[in-house]
């Protein structure tokens, strides 16, 4: 008895060693290995596999031409990514340069989270190749705390086949307004039941941006809408206009269509779609039929045609990193390195300068090269400014989106919904 | 025994009708999962467009591409979520089981107050907590490492358990430590040759629970492995789906998500019985 006791106890006091011995070691042998990689670069993005394999084979090439610069890499999808940076940046562990988007830069840069860069440009970042509006975009009071990664535009994707079919495929040069909805109707006739000319875009903020822009108006004017109340009323109602006859989907369809994937042209409901133009070659890569893309509508006269190309993503430094200078370095090689400048493709968007663009159309798929002339091609005609979004953008973008489908739903008028938009504005902007 | 057969074979259709019912919702609840199964088995571009059973386009592509595409192999990150169970076992099995001993016999004081802002603990949302968290763990360097995920288990900061295994010690009788004191042992005596071996059942139920839930944990393990070779197997299927880059590999994300269930259903056949049992005498039972 007594021997079987004192075995047990002895294997109590083991478990009690192992365990208390085993954290201590964890702690010391993990511990050591974080402290070891403090001196490292930390640099981290956004993005799908595509931008992983690339972004982590670019900053391979840049530690092998700068053996002095050790870099360490994080990478999860735009979720997931900014969950983890707002942590990360209170707790003194954000990453040493990392990609920023449009969606959150304003409310970082006004908080004071990130680094002036201003001092490094055209020392250590040339940027006499980029176009002019990508370090503009990022700069205000005469800081630059983020330098755009690319350039892009909104468009319209179409399907070729049903254009064809339905007879209006050269009705889309000089596409005015009321061509764009007669076009839209057309083909969600000629589609028959449960078929739409284009996707529900009456939600969509930037390509009301877009369209306020075409008024000489802007999204935003300082801290407030930069549009009148009127301009909104129009735009909601030609959306409903568009809903009625067949144009665009009912709400239902609408609100089933998050994804790409689950676009109404994906899912053969509709012959159009709208979007970023990159996103040209995700909608290809899901459908069979061949597709085209177009400048989106514009009024017949203006001095050009209101599309805004500039930069939605950037490379950023927060204000804590040590390592600024070697960012900076990083940045630099990411927007001028040729060989850099082929690896990543268009995988973080439009090019940045004509130098990328004329790389990236010789080595790029086809889908790819028709996003580059369409970038090219838009830049003699689309507007030269690069306004930025400010803080609350994501709350407009789901409050439009929302409003839309009421009037869809035919709870609202698009008068009621102007209204609220702008009221709820108020509050949300300020 | 026998009463039950005669009412079986006495109405066999009502029986037929009864079984049948169940097998109808059960299958009907199962088919989120059975969908799953089937679309891992199927090329990419039709998971969307034919949503069926059906397998005519049967394909093991989707497992054999899925294992790598990440970059390294996908069990590199189930290993990384393995380890993180196995240690926040321990830790519970451990620190839980002494902090309930403590709170359900021993007498000290301020204990019962003690006990109630543990109990307060439980309502705490993760999210009030995870800031200073991060910071202190951030300071000592331990982030993007294993530490902050297991390091608190082993101070019984799983206040649910706790009240568990307080419930259960609660029930034991008091004999059985007099017993064991008038034999001359300790209060660590006790619990390690009486309350620990005694609580079995309410123990088991604490390491399958562990283990369901850090194997399913997501939101801090995001926010502590940041490198993607830290990865636990729910931060790695996240990287299958990029909603802003529209390149989404839902064949690929179902195969893996598949091996990730296997783990849970292994787990949930070996421990049915010994989980229905813990349920049922830790006062778990609503």
């Amino acid at each position: 008895m007594s021997s079987r006791k004192s075995g047990l106890s002895l294997d109590r006091r083991q478990l009690l060693k192992v365990s208390v011995g085993g954290a201590v070691a964890l702690w010391l042998g993990l511990g050591e290995q974080a402290l070891a990689a403090n001196g490292r670069m930390k640099v981290s993005w956004y993005g799908g596999q595509d931008t992983h394999e690339r972004m982590q084979k670019a900053l391979k090439l840049f530690t092998e031409k700068n053996p002095d610069i050790p870099t360490t890499v994080e990478f999860a999808p735009f979720n997931e990514f900014w969950d983890r940076l707002p942590v990360q940046y209170a707790g003194g562990g954000a990453p040493d340069m990392h990609r920023h988007s449009m969606t959150y830069l304003y409310s970082y840069i006004k908080r004071g989270l990130l680094a002036d860069l201003a001092p490094y440009i055209g020392s250590t970042i040339d940027i006499s190749q980029l176009y002019p509006g990508v370090v503009d975009i990022g700069t205000m009071n005469g800081k630059t705390n983020a330098i755009g990664n690319n350039q892009i535009a909104f468009a319209l994707f179409y399907n070729k086949e049903k254009l064809d079919k339905a007879g209006v495929a050269g009705t889309l040069d000089n596409l005015t307004w009321d061509g764009f909805r007669e076009i839209s109707i057309a083909l969600g006739k000629a589609g028959g039941d449960q078929h739409y000319g284009t996707n529900d875009s009456g939600g969509v903020l930037a390509f009301l941006e877009l369209f306020v822009t075409q008024r000489g108006k802007s999204l935003y004017a300082e801290n407030a809408l930069g549009f009148e109340q009127q301009d909104l009323v129009d735009w909601l109602a030609f959306w409903q206009s568009m809903r009625d006859e067949q144009g665009a989907p009912p709400p239902a369809v609408t609100s089933e269509s998050a994804g790409f994937q689950n676009a109404p042209m994906v899912r053969d409901m509709a012959a159009m779609q709208t979007g970023w133009c990159q996103q040209l070659v995700f909608f290809q890569a899901l459908m069979k039929q061949e597709l085209g893309i177009h400048a989106c509508p514009s009024p017949a006269e203006g001095p050009d045609n209101g599309h805004l190309i500039r930069a939605l993503d950037f490379w950023a430094v927060p204000a804590r990193s040590k390592n600024v200078d070697k960012a900076a370095k990083l940045i630099d090689f990411l927007l001028n390195d040729e060989e850099a400048i082929e690896i990543l493709g268009l995988t973080l968007g439009g090019p940045a300068s004509d130098k990328a663009s004329d790389i990236l159309s010789k080595s790029v798929d086809k889908t790819s090269v028709m996003v580059l002339e369409y970038l090219k091609d838009l830049r003699a005609h689309a507007s030269k400014k690069t306004p930025g979004w400010i803080a609350g953008h994501g709350e407009l973008e789901s409050l439009l989106k929302r409003l839309n489908e009421s009037i869809g739903f035919a709870q609202a008028t698009p008068k009621d919904a102007a209204d609220e938009f702008f009221s709820q504005a108020v509050s949300i902007l300020r | 025994m026998s009463t039950i057969t005669d009412i079986n074979t006495a109405f066999p259709i009502r029986r037929l009708i009864r079984v049948g019912l169940l097998a109808a919702v059960a299958l009907l609840m199962s088919y989120p999962l059975l969908w799953l199964v089937s679309s891992s088995f199927k090329p990419e571009s039709i998971i969307f467009s034919d949503a069926g059973f059906d397998l005519n386009h049967f394909t093991l592509q989707n497992y054999i591409e899925g294992w790598n595409k990440l970059g390294m192999p996908f069990g590199v990150f189930m290993l990384n979520s393995a380890f993180i169970c196995l240690l926040a076992i321990v830790g519970n099995l451990f620190s839980c089981s002494l902090a309930a001993y403590a709170f359900a016999r021993l007498q000290f004081p301020f204990s019962r107050t003690a006990f109630a802002i543990m109990l307060v603990t439980l309502m705490l949302p993760m999210h009030v907590t995870i800031l200073p968290q991060y910071i202190a763990f951030q300071s000592v360097g331990a982030v993007n490492t294993v530490l902050p995920l297991v390091l608190p288990k082993f101070f019984a900061v799983d206040a649910f358990f706790i009240f568990l295994l307080v419930q259960f010690i609660r029930g034991i009788p008091r004999d059985l430590d007099q017993a064991a004191e008038m034999d001359g042992c300790n209060k660590y005596q006790i619990f390690w040759y009486i309350i620990f071996p005694v609580c079995r059942p309410a123990l088991v139920l604490v390491a399958i629970f562990s283990f369901l839930w850090t194997w399913n944990d997501f939101f801090s393990q995001l926010i502590y492995l940041s490198s993607a070779e830290n990865y636990t197997a729910p931060l790695a299927l996240n990287l299958f789906i990029d909603a802003t880059s529209g390149e989404s590999a839902w064949g690929m994300l179902f195969a893996m998500s598949l091996i990730t269930l296997l783990p849970l259903f292994v787990l949930f056949m070996l421990f049915q019985r010994q989980l229905a049992e813990g349920i049922a005498t830790t006062g778990l039972k609503g």
